[in-house]
């Protein structure tokens, strides 16, 4: 990685930053190959997880619908936490899916849920995002979201809010920030955060007790000085 | 303890993701309340403020798109067999030749190149190649998407580096790849499949990103280069309508043939969108479907009828019927684009039309009203219902109904377009909180007033066009405020204007910005301050001015019912500001200390007006407003 890159990615993802990547390519084709990092915990797969994979590896539009419909918000929030605008939130989050379409052929149960492979895609968009240099001309924030029927103050305020919470957020070790990330933002379970963070449950847990303490110390300081 | 913490922590966090408060977690743990509760709060927090809504318009055409790429790779596969036929000689030939000859490199670099460049027909003949070695309809579709969009950025990059000759190029391409895309849209074997739909979204965003792109170019140019370029459009903007139809044409040919008109006549395209004079009135010969004009008992009648389904989700399943083939079907009549008359009555007639084309028709009139130098008093228009994807001809049941008020003004009732009734729908419901407003725009003679009336009862647009500002009515529909733009002859803002009304309800987000803008002018912002915004605005990042799809329509209107929800209270515009540029004070404090130290509440600013009258003068006082920047 050239050290352009890696300055930028540092400026985006805090300094500490180690470019450890969760999975890696197999080649220049960009296909998907499980993680090298393996927790060595299994997670339990429901039949219903199963049989909606193997379909969903037949190509049917019914379970890509359904898979579509599960995991495209918690993917979106993922995305939106990290590229902090809406309209390249959008743009990646379609990504994901239809990678993971083209992909789903490479995907093989080795103790990982779905859900996990399709994060590690979207990890990985995220990071070709911030590679390409397009990418430093995307306004840092944009928050063009949906306005709904609710009080415009508050909707601003959310927003506001919203910024405050992922700037202090961004001050977080790259592990925490991670796993606030996959926790909070994207809604998985411990056991789902562990295999996409390549980490075993028990360390997970102890990462986002710290990370949601020091976020909350964050939160205060930034309380009192404001 | 630390252990424990947080063994009691993750407990309690499974607990909240199965639903429990909390409250009732904590009361579990009463020995632990005071470490655990500010962690379970921040967590809440962090949960609350970053699970924000997607935009659902966005996340039904990307579910859609992924369900029609699953669909083709299903099919492709099996069609992949079969594909190998002559043509795949001088594909094979010709992809050799351009990696051989010119070399893998050359081939990748002349992805990003622009017409005028070196590697530029390299790049259209790999398009060319992938296309023919694309198997599959659909996928050729996608394909075709993909290029357009290509085609739209060499344009938008263009516009940036003012190569506007250039520009006709690109889009000549554009124009043919619009018109394969229709073609391959209307052949039967994606008419048979479950993909119809989605992939007729996609003629619909490619046409609307080729006339975004050009309007934007347009905007851009100097004057001198204008016209030209909006015969541009205008030749683009008939290749859409022609694109369109070779869909409809398709779809009509799968009608059944009862639901259609007997013995109507075909109208050529070209013959129907010639500016005559109507027959209508002139010789008595009726144009085909014509909607009985000034008949308000007819008209009150049929306004009653919904032509809107309830779902207006077209079935896939609907798509799938074989086509009749026999007996032959009488093609409905498509009289398309518009017709003037002399006696001051626009004809637009439209079929199948969305509300976006509608909209460009109804600017053509006003164009070509404003250039004669004679306003009209009436537009008619005339549709077709367009019922589950199929046009099918109801007598009583046309989209648009015209009647005639005692105070003299004419009134067009829009009941709604259905080419594309989802989008449509889901306008509608955002609608239904816009509810009792109008909107009117001012020309530059005074002389014609748009009038729009959005009424949610009716499920309904009204638009009234007036001969004069003094006709609107006395009594006019119970409405809470009127935004009214008067415009100088700024031909920048005459153009905005336009595309205001041409968008109609699409009101841009730039337009409310600006008055924003105007407010924080008036109240002694500084000219950095200010400028450094309109340098945000103008660049478009910040904040999507283009009007290029439905969905920023709808977001257009969001933001005007907010903000009119709002009243345009300027010190929360304000506040807001500051706390963006990292003062970091909520709301409520700003408020508090306000109140403590002026010993009131704070005054609200509840006229757009009074904003977008500044804005106008301030502009008008600087001759050119999108420079008017630097001059200050």
């Amino acid at each position: 990685m050239n050290t352009g890159v890696r300055h930028y990615m540092a400026s985006q993802f805090g300094t500490s930053y180690h470019f450890k990547p969760i999975i890696r390519y197999t080649s220049n084709t960009g296909e998907l190959q499980m993680p090298f990092e393996k927790s060595g915990h299994r997670v339990e797969q429901t039949v219903p997880d199963v049989e909606l994979v193997s379909r969903a590896k037949q190509r049917e539009a019914d379970a890509w619908a359904e898979l579509y419909d599960t995991h495209v918000e918690r993917v979106y929030h993922y995305i939106l936490a990290r590229v902090k605008n809406t309209m390249v939130a959008e743009d990646l989050t379609e990504q994901v899916f239809m990678k993971a379409l083209n992909s789903i052929g490479s995907f093989t149960w080795q103790g990982d849920p779905f859900v996990a492979w399709l994060f590690r895609i979207s990890h990985n968009l995220i990071v070709d995002f911030y590679r390409k240099p397009s990418s430093r001309e995307q306004p840092l924030v944009d928050w063009d979201l949906p306005l709904s029927d609710s009080d415009p103050v508050e909707v601003a305020e959310t927003k506001i809010t919203l910024e405050i919470v992922l700037k202090e957020l961004d001050k977080l070790s790259p592990g925490q920030r991670q796993a606030v990330e996959l926790r909070f933002i994207a809604d998985l379970s411990i056991e789902e955060t562990a295999q996409v963070m390549g980490k075993r449950p028990g360390a997970v847990r102890a990462l986002q007790h710290k990370a949601i303490e020091s976020l909350r110390r964050l939160l205060a300081m930034r309380g009192k000085n404001g | 303890m630390g252990k424990e913490l947080e063994r009691t922590f993750a407990l309690c966090l499974e607990a909240l993701r199965r639903g429990e408060s909390v409250e009732s977690c904590l009361a579990r743990y009463p020995h632990m309340v005071k470490e655990l509760e500010p962690l379970l709060r921040t967590t809440s927090a962090v949960k609350q403020t970053t699970h924000v809504p997607m935009r659902s318009e966005f996340k039904a055409a990307a579910r859609g798109r992924l369900l029609v790429s699953a669909r083709s790779s299903s099919t492709q596969s099996q069609q992949h067999r079969h594909v190998i036929g002559w043509h795949w000689r001088w594909v094979a030939g010709l992809s050799a030749f351009l990696v051989v000859v010119l070399g893998w490199g050359t081939v990748v670099l002349a992805n990003n190149s622009l017409p005028d460049e070196t590697l530029y027909p390299v790049k259209i003949a790999t398009e060319e190649v992938k296309i023919a070695l694309t198997p599959g309809k659909i996928r050729k579709a996608l394909l075709e998407a993909d290029l357009i969009e290509e085609r739209t950025r060499e344009i938008n990059e263009l516009a940036r580096m003012d190569k506007l000759t250039l520009i006709e190029r690109a889009n000549e391409r554009l124009d043919r790849q619009l018109e394969r895309l229709a073609t391959i849209v209307a052949s039967p074997e994606v008419e048979s499949s479950q993909s119809q739909v989605e992939l007729e979204v996609l003629v619909e965003v490619g046409a609307a990103k080729q006339s975004a792109a050009l309007k934007k170019a347009i905007e851009k140019a100097p004057e001198s280069a204008k016209p030209g370029l909006n015969r541009v459009l205008e030749r683009s903007e008939d290749k859409q309508v022609q694109a369109r139809q070779t869909i409809a044409e398709k779809k009509t040919a799968t009608v059944k043939p009862d639901s259609l008109k007997p013995g109507g006549k075909s109208v050529p395209i070209a013959k129907a969108r010639t500016l005559t004079p109507t027959p209508t009135t002139a010789s008595g010969q009726p144009v085909p479907q014509r909607t009985p004009v000034l008949d308000p008992k007819a008209t009150q009648k049929a306004i009653g009828q919904t032509i809107l389904p309830k779902t207006p989700v077209p079935s896939p399943k609907s798509t799938q019927q074989p086509p009749v083939t026999t007996p032959k079907p009488t093609p409905v009549p498509k009289p398309r684009g518009f017709i003037k008359s002399d006696d001051g009555l626009a004809s637009v007639e439209c079929q199948p039309c969305s509300p976006v084309e509608l909209q460009r028709y109804l600017e053509r009139v006003h164009k070509q009203a404003l250039s004669e130098g004679k306003p009209f008093s009436a537009i008619v228009v005339n549709a077709y219902t367009y019922v589950d994807n199929k046009p099918v001809k109801q007598e009583g049941k046309k989209l648009f109904r015209i009647t005639e008020n005692k105070d003299t003004s004419v009134r067009i009732e829009w009941e709604c377009g259905t080419c594309d009734a989802r989008l449509l729908e889901s306008l509608l419901q955002r609608i239904e909180n816009f509810s009792k407003s109008v909107m009117t725009i001012t020309s530059p003679s005074k002389k014609v007033v748009f009038f729009l009336t959005v009424s949610v009862d009716a499920k309904k647009f009204n638009i009234t066009l007036l001969s004069d500002k003094s006709q609107l009515p006395a009594k006019r529909p119970a409405m809470t405020t009127d935004y009214q733009w008067s415009l100088d002859n700024s031909t920048e803002l005459e153009y905005r204007t336009m595309l205001a009304f041409n968008s109609a309800m699409r009101y841009t987000r730039e337009d409310f910005i600006a008055g924003w803008l105007a407010i924080w002018i008036s109240k002694g912002m500084s000219d950095e301050q200010y400028a450094s915004r309109l340098t945000v605005l103008k660049s478009g990042k910040a904040y999507s001015v283009n009007v290029d799809s439905f969905n920023k329509t709808i977001l257009a209107v969001d933001l005007m019912v907010a903000l009119k929800a709002e009243g345009f209270n300027l010190e929360k515009l304000t506040m807001l500001i500051k706390m963006i540029e990292g003062k970091n004070v909520s709301w409520k404090q700003f408020k508090d200390t306000a109140k403590r130290m002026t010993g009131k509440e704070l005054p609200t600013l509840n006229n757009i007006d009074k904003g977008v009258e500044l804005w106008i003068k301030w502009t008008a006082s600087h001759n050119q407003p999108s420079s008017g920047l630097t001059q200050r």
